[in-house]
């Protein structure tokens, strides 16, 4: 559909709608002094994300970051919240030049990042659309799949070692210290 | 059946552009341990978003983004594990949180 | 796509949602009921019988006490945060519907991921009880919360262990396709296959299921000897109803998928009763369709009875016994189960 002499898909819509929430939750989680609240943003971040990744022709990829990010991760830091106390009431860096500096830098960088990709040449297409597949196919999952155990054997039982050794030094960092234990 | 999406990568490279100085400037400006954790999930995040883009737009897909991503959620899972129970451990030292104010390392 | 077809797609979609969500509405009405009247009859007793002709205007009574209840929120709660909390409880319970097959060609979309968009999306529900409980600004609601959190997420493993054994037999993450895999009558069905892999898969995803929504014997978390109500306890009026439809919902959701894995979704168990019918009603809706739809809600039907059965007879289980029988009995059984069926897939399964 053209609208003022642009093509306009609704996966555009899609994807302004999406990557609108997942920035303005980004920003609450930055910016809101609350910590349980900028958690929480920080869960809606991640749900934002999950939606790109299937725009992104990753709908497996979607399902996997909302179990582990939204489902494990962010319960996990607002249990953290809630046994750390008091931090709720710390706010913002004190000093005074301190949000000045960091906003001023992080907006150099964006705005380096932002120049250097939207005046890139892509290949492929001046827009650069991909197709999507069909409709139903198993093709992405089974593709993961088939990497994960024959590429990419090496590092997934790696991880699962390295996820072993965090699971038990995690619960031994955060024991609690019984007298005459 | 589906035609094509409509959308040039670099929206998605903007995106995880914005993300990550989002999170660049959360680290800078939270004081407390867990504020700056959330920040470091946002550019986890906005790394994965350039990961799968950059795996998707090829002129044939490789799923070597995915898998790459997929390893990136399990290290961020792994080291917000850690990170919090280190959080929680200076807490019940410390009574605080305050990552301006927990100088035990200073020289 | 064009624009145009996004917006007739999105029309579609709101429309069977507010279908979907209708749909939960009743049957969680008639669950209610049907609860009252189970526990009734296995204690010996009458259920409600005195609103409405044999008592079944009961549920829409309590509706309309609850509606009419005036809506307390604690001093120094967080307000905003004690009223998204059933939000954030109730929506992923109402989302999963997404993916279920509820007859031949009725899912209302057949993702290529269901089977773990199922487990993504339910396990987002543990944030809200989470948040019930701090937001309630009351020690006994955090307790009862942090309870809830670690008695959800200790279950979500093994459901998702069991989730896998009909998925390997089938080789497909899609439900619908799963469903479609066990035509031809009840011997196809996923329960009877890979004996004993999927039989025990079967029990793991029963047990795990139970201790998910918060059924007796493992429903601490809401049960009114323990902690009052926990995170319930400060929650009146609309928000208490949400939560109340949530866990319903989440019953009719735990046998919808049950049903779907391991008993054949919405095959009709013989051939016979209705398997061959390719005829449609005005021409236009085609019978089997409406056929499947009544055998999946039947079955669906027959688990709740077996779930409400369970509910009324076992006593509730200590927080520690809870805890044990998640991570040193379910977990360890639900890995070997996988590593079992997982063999029976690659040696044995005929080609």
């Amino acid at each position: 559909m053209h609208i003022f002499g642009f093509e306009i898909t609704g996966y555009q819509l899609a994807f302004v709608a999406i990557s609108g929430v997942t920035v303005i939750a980004a920003l609450g989680v930055v910016l809101v002094p609350n910590i349980l609240r900028a958690a929480l943003l920080l869960g809606l971040t991640l749900i934002g994300v999950a939606g790109l990744f299937v725009l992104m022709n990753a709908p497996f990829l979607a399902a996997v970051q909302i179990m582990i990010y939204v489902g494990a991760i962010t319960t996990m830091i607002i249990l953290a919240v809630f046994l750390s106390n008091q931090v709720m009431r710390i706010g913002f860096s004190q000093a005074i030049y301190n949000p000045i500096l960091a906003a001023g830098a992080a907006g150099i960088l964006f705005a380096f990042l932002f120049i250097t990709v939207a005046n890139s040449v892509w290949i492929n297409d001046p827009r650069n659309i991909i197709a999507a597949g069909p409709a139903n196919s198993d093709v992405g999952v089974e593709a993961i799949s088939r990497a994960l155990l024959q590429p990419y054997v090496f590092p997934f039982e790696l991880a699962s070692v390295l996820l072993l050794a965090v699971l038990v030094g995690s619960v031994v960092i955060a024991k609690e210290d019984k007298p005459g234990a | 059946m589906h035609s094509a999406y409509g959308i040039p990568i670099w929206w998605f490279l903007t995106v995880g552009a914005m993300l990550f100085c989002i999170g660049l400037m959360g680290m800078m400006i939270r004081r407390s341990a867990v504020g700056m954790l959330l920040s470091i999930e946002l550019m986890l995040n906005a790394a994965n978003i350039n990961l799968v883009a950059f795996g998707s737009y090829l002129k044939t897909p490789v799923i070597a983004g995915q898998i790459f991503t997929i390893f990136v959620i399990t290290l961020a899972a792994a080291e917000a594990a850690v990170g919090l129970a280190i959080v929680i451990n200076i807490y019940r030292l410390e009574q605080h949180i305050d990552a301006d104010k927990i100088t035990a390392m200073k020289l | 796509m064009d624009l145009l077809e996004f917006a007739k797609e999105l029309g579609i979609i709101t429309t069977i949602a507010v279908v979907v969500l209708l749909f939960v509405l009743v049957v969680v009405l008639y669950l209610v009921l049907k609860l009252r009247w189970v526990i009734a009859r296995i204690q010996s007793r009458l259920g409600p019988n005195r609103t409405g002709p044999w008592g079944v205007a009961q549920t829409i009574a309590d509706a309309l006490k609850l509606f009419q209840k005036e809506d307390i929120i604690p001093r120094g709660a967080d307000r905003l945060l004690f009223t998204l909390a059933p939000a954030i409880v109730f929506i992923p319970a109402y989302l999963v519907y997404v993916v279920i097959p509820f007859g031949d060609g009725m899912t209302p979309r057949s993702l290529n991921i269901g089977a773990i968009y199922f487990s993504a999306i339910s396990s987002i529900g543990v944030i809200g009880i989470i948040v019930a409980g701090w937001a309630s600004n009351n020690k006994w609601s955090l307790l009862g919360a942090f309870r809830g959190a670690s008695q959800l997420i200790a279950y979500e493993v093994p459901i998702i262990l069991a989730l896998a054994a009909p998925i390997l037999i089938t080789g497909t993450l899609d439900l619908n396709r799963i469903v479609q895999a066990q035509a031809g009558g009840f011997w196809h069905w996923n329960i009877f296959q890979g004996m004993p892999m999927l039989p025990l898969a079967f029990l793991i995803m029963l047990v795990a299921g139970l201790a998910e929504i918060n059924v007796a014997p493992f429903d601490i978390m809401e049960a009114e000897s323990e902690l009052v109500a926990g995170f319930n306890t400060e929650y009146s009026g609309m928000k208490f109803a949400l939560f109340f439809l949530a866990e319903f919902a989440a019953s009719f959701t735990l046998s919808a998928i049950i049903v779907t894995l391991f008993l054949g979704g919405y095959q009709p168990p013989l051939h016979i009763l209705g398997g061959q019918v390719t005829a449609k009603l005005f021409g236009v809706i085609p019978l089997f369709s409406l056929i499947s739809l009544f055998w999946f809600l039947f079955k669906c039907w027959v688990v709740v009875l077996g779930i409400m059965w369970i509910r009324s007879t076992l006593p509730r289980v200590r927080m520690d016994q809870l805890m044990n029988l998640s991570w040193k009995a379910l977990i360890p059984a639900g890995l070997a189960n996988l590593l079992l069926t997982g063999a029976y897939v690659a040696f044995w399964m005929a080609k």
